[in-house]
């Protein structure tokens, strides 16, 4: 079952979402196997065997007043590395190019704001980011990339995004991330959950290399902001 | 010591019932196609209904066995041979070390389950024995099976409780049209009265590009009301979802967990094994039942297999072999 909560992506209604699959997943429901929160809505994986659809909607309208109170105490935001440009950032002249501004001024603005992460979806830890206000313009290339490398740091149009594992794609790779936000062997296989939020920082080849040794031999920090 | 491939086949994998809880995290949940097959392969070797077993495409595999095991063949409608004797699908039998399990041609159906009692030796990852293929993890090195791969047995046995009586009604297939049953919404209200319209009465063409991940189909251009694109949501297993070009895809195991088309309706539980036999050129058409009914029929389902496994386990009543024909279709009854 979806719950689809107002019919809008917006910072707010998404906190909701994360708000009910935390109560979800605290309370623990018989029943239900899995909550997949996604923009405005909350997807409910359940048993009908152990628990039929009224009665699980029953139980669910009771936790609907629960999710206007309180702020999120603490919002987490994570530091993400990146090297901008160069080989590590092949489309950053041309992003440049058209936003009508210098390389320097496209890496300060994307590196000046949060990213809110709404949701991790499509390929395995990778973030719906999205931020309050608008930033970048650029469409995606006319022709997507076979590979895009993995960390590959992308924009197109008000989005930005990294990417977990190398996969084709079509937008715009300004940069790219020494972290790896899924990595199977680790206790925690992905860097990111919905909900927290992602600044960028810009860094030079000499500290991507230095992080990527580091995050090779798991002895790298990831900063909390 | 367990089995060694000889001959992998066109496309086959290991895997249970899948890797759940990590959708959240954009992690597929996998798992076998058709978990009709896949659990009355395990209630016949006396497994646990999860356990992880082999699902082949198209055709068989050849596996030379390196060890005694008991083991179970259902799905696809292809003759098992041991050594070149023809062995009886939806039967636990023995497979003894030396033996080379082969497979005749394919007369209807599309993926074929063995199961091996005791289960293979595979190391779960995130929970699950499953291959998610293009993630490239879990199940066997996170791939298909190739020509030379070796998998232990976790618990092989010669014999079993009822052995010589552990089988059941042995499924055949439809091979050019299925009828499959759904559940509308959650975005019907998104196409209009004809669309609906057209989506419940044409058939449609299962296209060659289907796969694990969904079955491409095309047929009469299902109308929306204005376009396919909906804010991104979760995905079900067996969600039909219908982009702006109108053609249906239905959402299959490796599906990812949320997508951003309009989904007109769910193919209901106990449906999905039909259309995962499926293979491309059959038609496949749509018919409306009522979520109370969906999750009636699948509790049948579920009571069946109980059902099953008891019979299976002790297959004498006052001394008498008692065998129900479809007794594994309980809602069939």
């Amino acid at each position: 079952m979806t719950i689809t909560l107002e019919e809008v992506i917006s910072i707010p209604t998404n906190k909701k979402v994360k708000k009910m699959k935390q109560l979800l997943d605290r309370e623990s429901i018989v029943g239900i196997t899995e909550t997949v929160p996604a923009y405005n809505s909350l997807m409910v994986h359940y048993r009908p065997e152990v628990i039929g659809f009224s009665e699980l909607c029953e139980k669910l309208k009771t936790y609907e007043d629960f999710l206007e109170d309180e702020e999120n105490k603490e919002e987490q935001v994570i530091e993400i590395p990146v090297c901008y440009g160069s080989e590590y950032g092949p489309d950053l002249e041309e992003v440049a190019k058209h936003e009508g501004i210098s390389t320097k001024e496209v890496i300060t603005r994307h590196s000046s704001y949060k990213n809110y992460v709404y949701m991790i979806g499509f390929t395995p830890g990778l973030p719906y980011l999205g931020c309050e206000k608008e930033t970048f313009h650029v469409p995606r290339r006319a022709t997507p990339r076979t590979k895009l490398p993995r960390g590959a740091v992308t924009i197109w149009n008000n989005q930005t995004t990294i990417f977990p594992v190398e996969q084709p794609g079509g937008w715009q790779v300004i940069g790219r991330t020494p972290l790896k936000l899924f990595e199977l062997n680790r206790k925690l296989p992905f860097l990111l959950k919905a909900g927290q939020w992602v600044k960028f920082h810009s860094i030079t080849e000499k500290e991507y290399q230095k992080i990527a040794s580091d995050v090779e031999r798991r002895t790298y920090q990831v900063r909390m902001l | 010591m367990g089995i060694y491939v000889v001959h992998p086949g066109l496309l086959t994998t290991i895997q249970d019932r899948g890797r759940f809880g990590y959708q959240a995290y954009g992690v597929p949940p996998s798992g076998v196609m058709d978990e009709k097959a896949f659990t009355i392969a395990n209630l016949l070797v006396g497994n646990d209904k999860n356990e992880a077993v082999i699902e082949a495409t198209m055709m068989g595999p050849e596996i030379y066995f390196e060890e005694d095991n008991l083991i179970a063949v259902t799905g696809a409608e292809a003759t098992p041979y041991l050594n070149g004797r023809p062995m009886t699908r939806y039967y636990a039998f023995l497979a003894k070390s030396g033996e080379v399990l082969t497979f005749g041609p394919r007369k209807s159906g599309c993926r074929i389950y063995i199961a091996f009692h005791g289960g293979l030796n595979i190391e779960p990852v995130m929970g699950s024995c499953s291959t998610y293929l293009r993630g490239k993890f879990g199940g066997f090195c996170g791939r298909c099976l190739a020509k030379g791969d070796r998998i232990a047995f976790k618990n092989p046995q010669k014999s079993l409780e009822g052995y010589g009586f552990r089988f059941t009604y042995k499924e055949s297939y439809f091979v050019d049209e299925v009828s499959l049953r759904v559940v509308m919404g959650p975005q019907d209200h998104m196409f209009t009265q004809k669309g609906i319209h057209q989506f419940l009465t044409s058939s449609y063409e299962i296209l060659a590009d289907s796969d694990r991940m969904g079955y491409r189909l095309q047929g009469e251009k299902i109308e929306h009301a204005v376009d396919g694109n909906i804010i991104s949501d979760g995905i079900a297993f067996g969600a039909v979802q219908v982009p702006t070009n109108g053609q249906p895809i239905v959402m299959m195991a490796d599906r990812q967990g949320v997508g951003g088309y309009t989904k007109i309706a769910n193919v209901i539980s106990v449906d999905l094994p039909v259309l995962a036999q499926c293979i491309p050129g059959m038609k496949v058409r749509f018919c409306q039942v009522s979520l109370e009914e969906a999750q009636k029929l699948y509790c049948a389902r579920l009571k069946g297999y109980e059902e099953l496994s008891v019979r299976l386990d002790h297959p004498k009543v006052d001394g008498r072999i008692v065998i129900t024909r479809r007794e594994n279709d309980a809602e069939q009854n």
